[in-house]
């Protein structure tokens, strides 16, 4: 397990011996990094000291830490899936310092008030949390919510969550209202009708298992419906968790025409097929589901190609019991914050991706996405790093999950690649 | 020789051997002669507990175990819960903790979601028995089809077999192709196409939209029954449309100038996809589909739970 070390005033961190990388511009140097009170105060060659808390950093990077565009924490709400605290936890066990939360909570996050609340709440937390507002009331997908004013008090995005707009119109509302407070609009890329209660890909394998299919086009036919009206009103469109080749293609095609575009994939759809449902274990069943080997190269290729923008970690928390019912009554989800680099770091390393244009994918696309301030690795910056490991190659066991649930399905996974210690608000977490 | 299947639990056909699809078509034709005699019961698991899982309305599916337990002379316990409590959602592994604490010896199970008896395998100790799971597998069935083919030709190597019907929907379909292929039958589904799963032929079987065709190229055709709640949310379009294009009528029967053995899992909508004529003709076995189902559920589970390893 790891710890959370709160960094006294009177003590500093000294991480030495590693070497930098910051992302903002691509350069790295062999140098130790000194923090006071939560700040880089030296940066070079730097002796040791009893006052200062060393971490040696030896064959490894030091780079800014991880923001993550797509997370859900169900803050409002019951709790016993996930809270403030323990996604917190989660997400600094994965080198994570900054969190985009979902809004299908309860009470949904649908006015500035609740907007308000969270991020009052957030103020305690050792990371920085960022909401995302509600695009309609209730996520009902009918009346536009209160974006001008979420996006006030602090929201970076809207989206229905989970509910597609399902209605062209509201979601050509809702796009062309959002373009004046310049935020994206994010909507979960399903058309209910198509998905037609399907809990897999429909593939051979749903056929051999008798699970009901969600089909490619569900997702092909809302990205493009979505892509249409974007280009036509020239929206700023924001497109999660894409698991198809036909997506990869779509999008690509419209990102040629100059269109405030971009796209995410999560960790689970790189690093898993259909193939991994033959034994109805609920932990892989997600939505968007999990598709053939086809579209995860394809997956692959469009993070090579620089279609796709970023990883988003999907992490949806669910509690033991909603996932340990039959196969279509189990609810759908897994976490991924703990997990999103190691197993992303696994399958591109393999394809030859650099670790620089891996990092890219964690921290500064998705800080360029939703407009989300990325310190410099500088003197006076504020100190929001992670150290990693590149090459170390471990086991993800469940020790190694920090959520307040453990629906995943990367328990006994072999990963390269691994988050050493995450620093942030004068914390140090690893 | 070995007399025991080679797996614990006989969940469906998709990955059974060659072997163990022989020995339950075997054991199944001993045990058709016993219920043939006088006295129709045997001792075989006399002391065993059985307990009948019925999560599903289920009648002909639930007699025919239950006929079959008593036959090897086990005690049988039957529990049945209304789809209310599933639809809310309830956990099998909260339903079936009190009936694990009952020290039984096997569970026979029909569910709607399928998936649901290889989850069952893991919630209790004892061999489970797939009774029909969702639109998975209904291995009983297809191995009371199987029996019955191999009773009529002395084989299965060989024979060209049609299914009609909805397939996308039908659990009856699936075990029926894995089991039948794995015996080298060749099969050919046949039905409305948006009712045929799109990647069906990935499993090696032919498709066609016609009915006659179908009859022309088949030994043996096993009707599927329509079921009628797919007409109210318009998958087919009415009776009447259905039957004119794949009921199998008398007049198409008549038209063929080969005998075809007609086959049904039952139960029958004469008129429907099936007519009275076809139903009641000689060339059909589907009553003796239904005597072969006690014999091969009884075969399953004398099986799994009574015969010893040794000779």
């Amino acid at each position: 397990m790891k710890n959370k070390i709160a960094i006294g005033k009177d003590k500093s961190l000294l991480l030495k011996g590693g070497k930098i990388l910051d992302i903002t511009n691509g350069k790295t140097t062999n140098k130790d990094i000194l923090i006071h009170n939560g700040k880089i105060v030296k940066i070079g060659k730097i002796s040791d000291n009893n006052n200062y808390h060393i971490i040696d950093c030896k064959n490894n990077i030091i780079t800014q830490s991880f923001i993550d565009i797509h997370s859900h924490f169900h803050t409002p709400g019951v709790g016993d899936q996930e809270t403030l605290i323990s996604g917190s936890n989660a997400a600094l066990s994965g080198g994570y310092s900054k969190v985009c939360i979902m809004p299908n909570t309860n009470p949904v996050i649908d006015t500035p008030e609740l907007v308000d609340l969270i991020i009052d709440e957030a103020k305690k937390l050792p990371i920085d949390i960022y909401p995302i507002g509600s695009i309609t009331k209730k996520l009902e997908g009918t009346e536009l919510a209160e974006i001008g004013s979420m996006v006030n008090s602090g929201a970076v995005a809207i989206s229905d969550a989970s509910f597609p707009i399902m209605n062209g119109q509201v979601m050509r509302y809702a796009l062309e209202y959002a373009k004046m407070f310049n935020v994206p609009v994010i909507n979960h890329p399903q058309d209910i009708n198509l998905v037609n209660n399907g809990v897999m890909n429909e593939c051979k394998t749903s056929n051999s298992l008798g699970l009901e299919g969600n089909p490619t086009i569900s997702e092909s036919i809302m990205i493009n419906r979505d892509l249409e009206i974007a280009n036509y009103i020239k929206g700023k469109l924001h497109v999660p968790n894409i698991t198809c080749a036909d997506s990869v293609d779509l999008i690509d095609k419209y990102k040629n025409k100059n269109l405030l575009l971009t796209c995410e994939v999560s960790p689970q759809n790189l690093f898993f097929s259909d193939n991994d449902l033959i034994d109805y274990d609920t932990n892989f069943k997600i939505s968007p589901p999990l598709r053939s080997l086809n579209d995860r190269n394809k997956l692959i290729k469009g993070l090579k190609d620089g279609v796709i923008d970023c990883i988003a970690s999907c992490h949806y928390p669910q509690r033991n019991d909603d996932k340990e019912k039959d196969f279509n009554h189990s609810e759908f989800g897994v976490i991924s914050l703990e997990t999103a680099f190691a197993a992303t770091n696994t399958i591109l390393s393999q394809e030859n991706f650099s670790l620089k244009s891996i990092l890219e994918l964690f921290s500064l696309n998705p800080s360029k996405i939703l407009n989300i301030a990325l310190s410099e690795i500088k003197i006076s910056s504020n100190a929001e790093l992670v150290v990693i490991n590149p090459n170390e190659e471990w086991i993800f066991n469940k020790n190694d999950i920090y959520s307040k649930s453990s629906n995943t399905p990367f328990i006994k996974k072999a990963f390269k690649g691994k988050v050493k210690y995450t620093i942030n608000k004068n914390i140090l977490f690893g | 020789m070995m007399n025991k299947l080679s797996t614990k639990h006989f969940i469906g056909l998709e990955h059974a051997t060659i072997n163990d699809i022989n020995l339950i078509i075997n054991t199944a034709l001993t045990f058709r002669e016993i219920l043939d005699r006088p006295i129709k019961k045997v001792p075989s698991l006399k002391g065993s507990n059985i307990v009948n899982l019925f999560f599903e309305n289920s009648t002909r599916t639930k007699l025919s175990f239950e006929l079959a337990e008593k036959r090897l002379s086990a005690d049988v316990l039957n529990f049945s819960s209304s789809s209310s409590s599933l639809n809310k959602g309830e956990s099998l592994r909260d339903t079936v903790q009190n009936i694990q604490a009952m020290k039984i010896d096997c569970a026979v199970m029909r569910h709607p979601v399928p998936g649901s008896c290889k989850q069952l395998t893991e919630y209790l100790d004892c061999p489970i028995v797939n009774a029909g799971d969702g639109t998975h597998e209904h291995p009983t069935q297809a191995m009371l089809d199987i029996t019955s083919i191999y009773e009529k030709f002395g084989k299965i190597k060989g024979l060209k077999i049609v299914i009609v019907g909805d397939i996308l929907h039908s659990r009856v379909a699936m075990s029926n192709i894995f089991g039948l292929k794995t015996m080298g039958a060749e099969v050919m589904l046949c039905g409305p196409s948006h009712l045929i799963p799109k990647y069906i032929s990935d499993f090696g079987v032919e498709i066609s939209h016609s009915i006659d065709e179908a009859l022309e190229w088949g030994n043996i055709i096993n009707i599927l029954r329509i079921q009628r709640e797919r007409m109210g949310i318009g998958l087919i379009p009415s009776i009447r449309e259905y039957r004119n294009l794949f009921g199998v009528t008398k007049e198409r029967l008549q038209n063929l100038d080969k005998e075809i053995t007609i086959m049904h899992p039952g139960p029958i909508n004469r008129g429907v996809e099936i007519d009275s004529y076809v139903a009641d003709s000689d060339q059909s076995i589907i009553l003796n589909q239904v005597l072969n189902g006690v014999a091969v559920r009884m075969s399953i589970l004398y099986l799994l739970l009574g015969a010893s390893d040794e000779k």
